[in-house]
């Protein structure tokens, strides 16, 4: 693949931020290890040796019943039983069980105690555990990867629509700007959370996790981009003020030319600018739904839920500290990547005046 | 003006609209009304509302009383309050919203301080003896039952006045009817229980009353035991009551009033000790509801109210949440070093009905076999004892906490993966799905919806939903704000709901809940908007239901309710969850209990009033707290702890 | 230009219609309202797990009759078709009649104007504190771009900005004023100065002013620290890339290239173009300032204007929402119209028309 040459410099430039790339490079991790965050996270064994036959538990769509390794019960194998039990009895029969032995939704009880537990390297509770009994940890991590790919799809989906629109606004100017200026305030006064009370009612009661998740996403984009758009419509309004416009529509330039080749890339960077705080924007505002208990539906892991458990338990600060931490350290970083591609991306160098 | 000092800096804009802000708020509660008795005028638009039901509202003579007539005037019960109580002092608690209204009917009469003002203040004719639960006099010095079962006399006392000092007379009991059955106070609840249940109230002389009920009933006393309303504070009712007493305190009957000046809007809110209560002295009454004061502060956050009850700033606190009782207070200095004390009180009172109500309209769940499995796969144990931390117990069915009528060997289902395997594969749910849900030869998944407002009770559904994976059984938590959960509950658009009834004594009740005509229409069609929301219609519970609610024979009522509650646990439409057979309180070492504190139909302190403020002693503990000396570490139990 | 102002303004009832008209068919198909909530009310008669105890001293709940529940729909207005009952909300309006609360049956301007003083208080304190701190710290960042204290105050505001500000509040109420006892647990004001307005503070002698003034900055500072935390970042950076693409512009390669003094180059030419994205933002942030942020206000017990919406919200208290509503718009129309005079005042260039 070839790249072009000017995108090649600004990642060589992007690579000379050390901060930003390295807050890349983590996030990226970060990231990639929650796409596969069954193999680390997980009561599922990524193995078991039984009787001879090796099963991987992990990487199979469907689940193995207590029955499949010789236990008597129809529902799903209970992993860290069946490693201790193997391991009494001896014999070859074996699991491997990932890094952090817990799933998010497993309620992981202890009889004679009571959650929330404290963080116990002994029991593999690395942070502890929620009210619920579950691992904070596995919560975390799976919360992380919801919040990501959430933020991701309302940054692509609000500055498309802000994009599109302000741009139209700005460049065509007179009636378009008008009426659109005048939905936008219009549609920015709704109160969000009426929308979303009706829209959470209007979804079936059987619907299943996913369409919940993505009809949220798509009631916070129908807010999120008319501040993008006012962005880009004074910015669009100062471009097209500028010289070099007028001279390529006196050369001859059509609409979507001008529009395309100069008044976007010189936009870039103020778009660009603003992507990193519109990711953690994203990731707040679900937060903040969760929190107030509108968001993600129960028991989809998720930071807010968190959060909401760990302020009404400040006994057990383990919930909220880490939690906490977690998201100002994810939140932090998004906004270094971003800050990085912004100078990355201006076209003009960074001037120096002695 | 407060804050004025702020607006120097305004914008002008933002300068008029805070001119145009009024004062801080501090509409006074204002008992003060122009004159005691109603005016001709007024009078005759009351009596001729009277008048207008003849048959209803009847005027007698003392000679037209039945002559057969026992009297009883319950001066054999023991008072229950401890003789050393103190009067005085002040208590400071809290509520988490300001009251939306200081009217107890109407629109958003329900709000935080309604046991404060109504419940635990207002009077009745009768009440019954926590203990004993026989009944001891209240506004009323005598009572009889008559023969049919259905009406019941009283003798109001004398020396009974309102916080105004205006007398009760029959004429309140007149009136009460007349306000509780217009339609001016927008309350359908207090129009259908007026309207519907009683058909007759005669007045004898000034004192001497009779309440008939429509239907006889075998202890007619708990439905007759009324409280007065003050025609001399209503007067004429009109389309403004709502709005015209929004702010206004109706003078009581009970020991607590607010007066003008005592609250500031969002900020707190004081009730006082009526001044000479008139009960002060009687047999029942005295050494209760002791402190002089009673201060109730918002705050918001449950959390910042506990800081706020450690550091001193409120003197009692509700520790019934297990959290609080354990985690929370257990371990602190101020308990253990005894500044504060705690006690637990295990009580007996009928339980509100919480569980999940299947609803049989869903030709899915339309069958009983499915519905029983849906029982076993329910780990209502795992909630109670993790969740609850073993302190709260199941319910055992529709009926719990009414003695006889609780049925005597019938238990809730317990958890049995196996038994729910067994029974949805009898209603052809034997296969498991890849993820391990059972589905059917359809391919259908065994998987419902479970329907629930949002709420910190979301967390109790979740322990559910993942243990009844274990069945094979997937419960999809449907979570919506309270009054669209309410509407699709009512409009009976639920598959499951998470939910719960008030119950009240003296007998569990079947008709709301069970019986067809609150199922389904003349039509055929569903009916929205009433109780029965498992749409239960079976003519042979029907038939037990009518018979049930016209009976006057008791032990025929409890055979009849043993026989439809196991009917109706073989129907299998309501998975009953949890019952909390006890309240826990916190309080700082200066609030006194009797020492022998034992009231098993209190639901609060404050409902018999029986602790009491010691001021001298606030001054010792405060004084210790001060100096870190410790004093003895208390934590009390009373009651008995159900099995 | 002034034509296009004037246009502008008398482009705002249009708008008002437009929003009002929204919002008020949204409340009406809200799956439930005010009527489900007294309905759920005269039903239920116990709510389950709350404090209220109807159900023991008077029996279980009812059915409700059509004709109860058309009384009650009377009462909320839901008896006429939507726009009817706009029509009346609208006429009451223009009189200057914002209605009266379902819920505490008061005029809808008392709730609105108790309130006020106390939510203008934080707005303003919080708008002046932020750009204050945000514009020079924009400057010096982007001057001292890249050094040590560039990348140290980088990481600052955008930890801040990643810090959940209703988290905050009760971490730092529970920290500082409970177990510290550093600062007062509850109140805009101490309780002695309370009702207290300026001018008596300035002529009454037994008051004392500097007293009275740090009882009012004890008492605020942590729901300041709550409301600002997070809104450093965007303004900040916002300051710091548009200085840094006019340093780099040629006009002040120029200028310094003349020799200008580079500090006079920057407050002379740089800052002012600069500002003009800060501009952008600054009437929209009025009203965002002014309406708070209703959990913090409720951790604090702070009774302004974004508790009384969100309760308002929950409660279905549908006069107060469209009183609030309305109000919160005119707000962010004019601060609309404020961010084009501004733009229009720094950068002559830039024409509307």
């Amino acid at each position: 693949m070839r790249l072009n040459p000017l995108t090649v410099k600004k990642l060589r430039r992007f690579r000379s931020i050390r901060r930003g790339y390295w807050s890349l490079i983590l996030l990226g991790l970060f990231f990639v290890m929650s796409l596969c965050g069954e193999l680390f996270v997980n009561n599922r064994a990524l193995m078991v040796g039984y009787e001879g036959r090796w099963y991987f538990p992990v990487l199979r769509s469907g689940i193995y019943t207590g029955e499949d390794f010789g236990l008597p019960y129809k529902s799903e194998a209970r992993y860290r039983e069946l490693d201790a039990l193997f391991a009494e009895r001896g014999g070859g029969d074996f699991v491997i069980m990932p890094l952090v032995p817990y799933g998010p939704l497993e309620q992981d009880y202890v009889a004679g105690s009571y959650p929330p537990y404290p963080p116990s390297l002994e029991r593999g509770h690395y942070l502890g555990t929620d009210n619920l009994a579950r691992d904070v940890f596995a919560r975390l991590f799976y919360g992380f990867r919801v919040a990501m790919l959430f933020s991701l799809a309302y940054v692509v989906i609000s500055f498309a629509i802000g994009i599109v629109t302000g741009c139209a606004m700005g460049y065509f100017g007179g009636l378009t700007d008008l009426a659109g200026q005048r939905f936008m305030e219009i549609w920015s006064n709704i109160p969000f959370l009426y929308l979303v009370i009706i829209m959470r009612s209007l979804i079936p009661a059987g619907a299943g996790t996913t369409e919940r998740i993505v009809t949220l996403l798509l009631i916070m984009c129908a807010f999120s981009w008319v501040g993008m758009a006012y962005l880009m419509r004074t910015a669009t309004y100062r471009e097209k003020a500028r010289e070099y416009v007028d001279a390529s529509r006196v050369l001859g330039a059509g609409t979507f030319r001008i529009l395309f080749r100069h008044i976007l890339p010189n936009t870039v960077s103020l778009v660009v600018t603003f992507v990193p705080f519109t990711a953690a924007a994203g990731i707040t505002a679900l937060t903040a739904l969760d929190f107030l208990g509108f968001g993600l539906p129960p028991p989809t892991p998720s930071w807010g839920e968190l959060l909401e458990q760990g302020t009404q338990r400040m006994d057990a600060p383990w919930i909220v500290t880490s939690t906490f931490a977690v998201m100002v350290i994810v939140l932090t970083l998004v906004a270094f990547v971003g800050e990085a591609v912004r100078e990355a991306y201006d076209p003009r160098k960074f001037s120096t005046y002695k | 003006m407060k804050y004025r000092f702020s607006s120097l800096l305004l914008l002008p804009l933002l300068a008029v609209l805070l001119l145009a802000a009024c004062s801080d708020g501090d509409r006074a509660a204002s008992t003060a009304s122009s004159t005691t008795t109603l005016s001709e005028e007024e009078r005759a638009q009351v009596d001729a509302f009277y008048a207008s039901k003849p048959d209803f509202f009847t005027y007698a003579t003392p000679e037209a009383l039945p002559a057969d007539l026992v009297w009883q005037d319950g001066q054999d019960e023991k008072p229950f309050a401890d003789p050393n109580a103190k009067r005085g002092g002040t208590v400071r608690s809290f509520i988490l919203d300001w009251p939306p209204t200081l009217r107890f009917v109407g629109p958003d009469s329900n709000h935080s301080m309604r046991s404060v003002f109504l419940d635990d203040n207002k009077m009745s004719l009768c009440e019954l003896h926590p203990v004993t639960r026989h009944w001891i006099p209240g506004l009323a010095r005598e009572w009889a039952v008559g023969a049919d079962k259905r009406t019941v006399y009283f003798r109001l006392d004398p020396d009974a006045h309102y916080s105004d000092g205006v007398p009760i007379r029959a004429d309140d009991y007149f009136y009460t009817f007349y306000f509780m059955q217009s339609p001016h106070i927008n309350d359908p609840w207090y129009n259908n229980f007026y309207g519907e249940r009683f058909s007759n109230i005669t007045r004898y002389d000034d004192y001497t009353i009779s309440i008939t009920l429509s239907e006889a009933k075998p202890d007619p006393l708990f439905y007759t035991t009324l409280a007065p309303t003050p025609a001399h504070f209503y007067r004429v009712l009109d389309e403004h009551f709502v709005e015209k007493f929004q702010w206004r305190f109706e003078p009581t009957t009970g020991p607590w009033e607010l007066l003008p000046g005592n609250l500031k809007e969002g900020e707190h809110i004081t009730v006082t000790r009526v001044k000479d209560w008139w009960a002060n002295d009687k047999k029942f009454y005295a050494r209760r509801h002791n402190p002089d004061r009673r201060r109730f502060t918002v705050i918001r956050d449950f959390q910042i109210a506990f800081e706020s009850f450690r550091k001193g700033d409120l003197d009692m606190f509700n520790l019934t949440m297990p959290e609080y009782w354990y985690d929370r207070s257990q371990n602190i200095d101020e308990v253990k070093k005894g500044w504060i004390h705690r006690a637990a009180y295990y009580n007996n009172v009928v339980q509100p009905t919480i569980g999940l109500y299947i609803n049989r309209a869903n030709p899915v769940l339309d069958d009983k076999r499915l519905r029983q499995g849906i029982h076993y796969a329910c780990n209502w144990q795992r909630v109670i004892d993790f969740h609850f931390r073993g302190d709260y117990a199941r319910l055992k069915g529709e009926a719990d906490g009414f003695g006889e009528f609780d049925h005597p060997t019938l238990r809730a289902r317990p958890f049995d993966p196996d038994k729910a395997r067994a029974l949805f594969a009898e209603a052809g749910y034997s296969k498991a799905g890849p993820d391990g849900i059972l589905v059917n030869a359809q391919g259908r998944r065994l998987s419902f919806a479970v329907s629930m407002s949002n709420s910190p009770n979301v967390k109790i559904l979740e322990i559910i939903k993942e243990e009844a994976k274990k069945a094979g059984l997937e419960l999809n938590l449907d979570v919506q704000e309270p009054t669209t959960n309410y509407k699709k509950i009512m409009s009976k658009q639920h598959e499951i709901a998470f939910s719960g009834w008030g119950v009240g004594l003296p007998y569990p009740r079947f008709w709301d809940n069970y019986h067809s005509v609150n199922a389904y229409g003349v039509d055929g069609k569903l009916l929205e908007q009433t109780n029965n929301i498992t749409s239960t219609a079976d003519p042979e519970l029907d038939a037990v239901i009518d018979r049930y609610r016209i009976s006057g024979d008791i032990a025929e009522m409890i055979e009849m309710a043993h026989w439809m509650e196991e009917y109706l646990y073989d129907e299998a439409s309501f998975v009953p969850g949890y019952k909390m057979p006890f309240y826990r309180l916190g309080y700082w070492a200066w609030v006194q209990f009797p020492e022998g504190f034992d009231v098993p139909l209190s639901e609060g302190p404050n409902q018999y009033g029986l602790y009491w403020v010691d001021e001298d002693k606030r001054a010792q503990v405060l004084e210790a707290k001060k100096q870190g000396r410790a004093l003895e570490e208390k934590t009390k139990t009373y009651g008995e702890k159900p099995e | 230009m002034r034509d296009y102002f004037i246009r502008r303004f008398l482009l705002i009832p249009p708008t008002l219609l437009g929003i009002t008209i929204l919002v008020f068919f949204i409340a009406r198909a809200m799956p439930g309202g005010p009527l489900e909530q007294a309905l759920m009310q005269a039903q239920m008669a116990q709510q389950m797990g709350g404090e209220m105890r109807m159900g023991q001293r008077t029996g279980q709940g009812s059915n409700i009759t059509p004709r109860q529940r058309e009384q009650l729909a009377a009462l909320y207005g839901y008896d006429k078709p939507w726009y009817l009952a706009y029509a009346q909300w609208l006429g009451d309006v223009v009189r200057g009649d914002l209605g009266k609360s379902f819920r505490y049956q008061k005029p809808v301007w008392e709730m609105i104007g108790n309130c006020m003083p106390v939510s203008i208080y934080y707005g303003l304190v919080t708008l002046v504190l932020t750009y204050g701190v945000c514009i020079p710290l924009g400057i010096v960042k982007a001057i001292k771009h890249r050094t040590w204290m560039d990348s140290t105050s980088s990481v600052l505001v955008f930890a801040g900005y990643a810090v959940p500000g209703y988290v905050l509040g009760a971490l730092l109420l529970l920290y500082f004023s409970f177990d510290l006892g550093w600062l007062p647990r509850r109140g805009f004001i101490g309780e002695e100065y309370e009702g207290i307005g300026l001018w008596q503070a300035i002529g009454d002698p037994a008051i004392s002013a500097p007293g009275l003034l740090w009882s009012l900055v004890k008492h605020s500072i942590l729901p300041l620290c709550c409301y600002m935390v997070g809104s450093f970042a965007v303004l900040t950076m916002l300051m710091k890339n548009s200085l840094m693409d006019n340093l780099a512009a040629d006009y002040m390669r120029t200028a310094v290239g003349k020799g200008m003094d580079f500090r006079k180059a920057v407050v002379r030419h740089a800052l002012r173009n600069s500002l003009i994205p800060i501009a952008t933002g600054f009437g929209n942030n009025i009203s965002l300032f002014l309406t708070g942020s209703f959990l913090i206000e409720k951790i604090f017990n702070i009774n302004g204007f974004g508790l009384l919406g969100f309760n308002s919200v929950v409660d279905y208290d549908y006069p107060v929402v469209m009183g609030v509503l309305l109000l919160s718009s005119v707000l962010l129309l004019l601060g609309n119209i404020l961010s084009d005079m501004l733009v229009a005042l720094v950068d002559p260039r830039i024409r509307f028309t």
